[in-house]
C-alpha cells in the first residue's frame, strides 16, 4: 500500500493497491490473461474500470472486457485491439485507487491494508504489539502480531480470540488461548 | 483403498493424549504437536493446536468444518506470503 496524500491527522487520502498483473495475450483479438492480486475481480475489472499502472506511461487503461476462460481471468481494454498490443503490456502492473475508508459488505471482513499496522492490545489493557502481516491460511486467517521485544506471535483471526477489531479507532483487542503467546513454554 | 471402518480415525497417540487431558480438566491451553498425520476428530473441537510446518508452529483453531481432515492440511509447508501491496480481504471466523 502506499499512500498518495497524507492528511494532517496521518491517514492517508487514496491508497493504490495492485489488483493484477498482464500476463501473455490470449488470440489475436486484444485478450490479455491476468494473474490476479484481488479478492475482488469481479468488482475491480468490471467493463468500464479504470487502471492504473506501473509503470505509469503505460496507462491508464479502461477495461472493455472480461472473462474467466479455465480458471484464468481474460481482460480487454480499449484502444488494445490486437496481440502485439497486448504484448507490450505484459508484466504491466494494474493498481487502483481505493478508498482507505471502504469496508467489505460482510462486518466480519476486512482489507488487509486497513489491519496492517494497527495496534494490538490484551483483554486487560496492555499493548501486545501491532499487526505485521495477515496469513490466509486453509483453516482460517491469521494475524502475525510483531512485539516490540520478543518474537512474533500467530493468532488466528477468530471471534473467540479476536473479540474487537476497531479499524475506525484504530486497535484491536485480542484474548489468546493460554500459551499461545508463549509457545516454546507449551509441551 | 480407503482405511477400514472398524479401526476408526488415525490419532497418534501422544496427541490425543494431550487432547483428552485437557478436556477432563475442561481447559484449552495450545497443545504443540508435530503430528501432521493426525486425523482431526470431535474431541479437539475449539481447542487450538499448533502444528509444525518444517520450520514454526501454526496455531490452528479447530473448527467443525476441520474434522475428518488431517492436521497437516492446515499448516503449509510452502507458505507463499503475497505481495504487501496486493488489495486481499480478511475474514475473521
Amino acid at each position: 500500500m502506499s499512500p498518495e496524500a497524507d492528511t494532517p491527522s496521518g491517514r492517508p487520502e487514496a491508497l493504490r493497491l495492485v489488483v493484477g498483473r498482464i500476463g501473455r495475450a490470449h488470440g489475436i483479438r486484444g485478450q490479455a490473461t491476468v494473474e490476479v492480486r484481488t479478492d475482488d475481480p469481479d468488482l475491480r475489472f468490471a467493463p468500464g474500470s479504470r487502471l492504473l499502472t506501473e509503470p505509469a506511461e503505460r496507462g491508464p487503461l479502461v477495461v472493455s472486457d472480461m472473462r474467466f476462460h479455465s480458471g484464468t481471468l481474460l481482460l480487454s481494454f480499449e484502444g488494445v485491439a490486437d496481440r502485439n498490443a497486448v504484448e507490450a503490456l505484459r508484466n504491466t502492473i494494474l493498481v487502483v485507487e481505493a478508498d482507505p475508508d471502504e469496508t467489505p459488505d460482510d462486518p466480519d471482513e476486512y482489507y488487509d491494508h486497513q489491519l496492517v499496522g494497527l495496534p494490538v492490545e490484551l483483554a486487560d489493557g496492555s499493548a501486545l504489539g501491532e499487526i505485521a502481516d495477515l496469513l490466509h491460511l486453509p483453516g482460517q486467517d491469521v494475524l502475525a502480531v510483531k512485539r516490540p521485544a520478543g518474537p512474533e506471535v500467530l493468532i488466528p483471526f477468530v471471534k473467540q480470540f479476536v473479540p474487537t477489531v476497531d479499524v475506525a479507532g484504530g486497535r484491536v483487542v485480542v484474548d489468546p488461548p493460554a500459551g499461545l503467546l508463549d509457545l516454546d513454554s507449551v509441551e | 483403498m480407503p482405511r477400514s471402518l472398524k479401526k476408526g480415525p488415525f490419532v497418534d497417540g501422544h496427541l490425543i493424549k494431550k487432547v483428552d487431558a485437557q478436556n477432563a480438566k475442561n481447559t484449552k491451553t495450545v497443545i504443540k504437536t508435530w503430528s501432521r498425520r493426525s486425523m482431526i476428530v470431535p474431541d479437539m473441537l475449539g481447542h487450538t493446536i499448533a502444528v509444525h510446518d518444517g520450520r514454526k508452529h501454526i496455531p490452528v483453531f479447530i473448527t467443525e468444518a476441520m474434522v475428518g481432515h488431517k492436521l497437516g492440511e492446515f499448516s503449509p509447508t510452502r507458505t507463499f506470503k503475497g505481495h504487501v501491496k496486493d488489495d486481499r480481504r480478511s475474514r475473521r471466523g
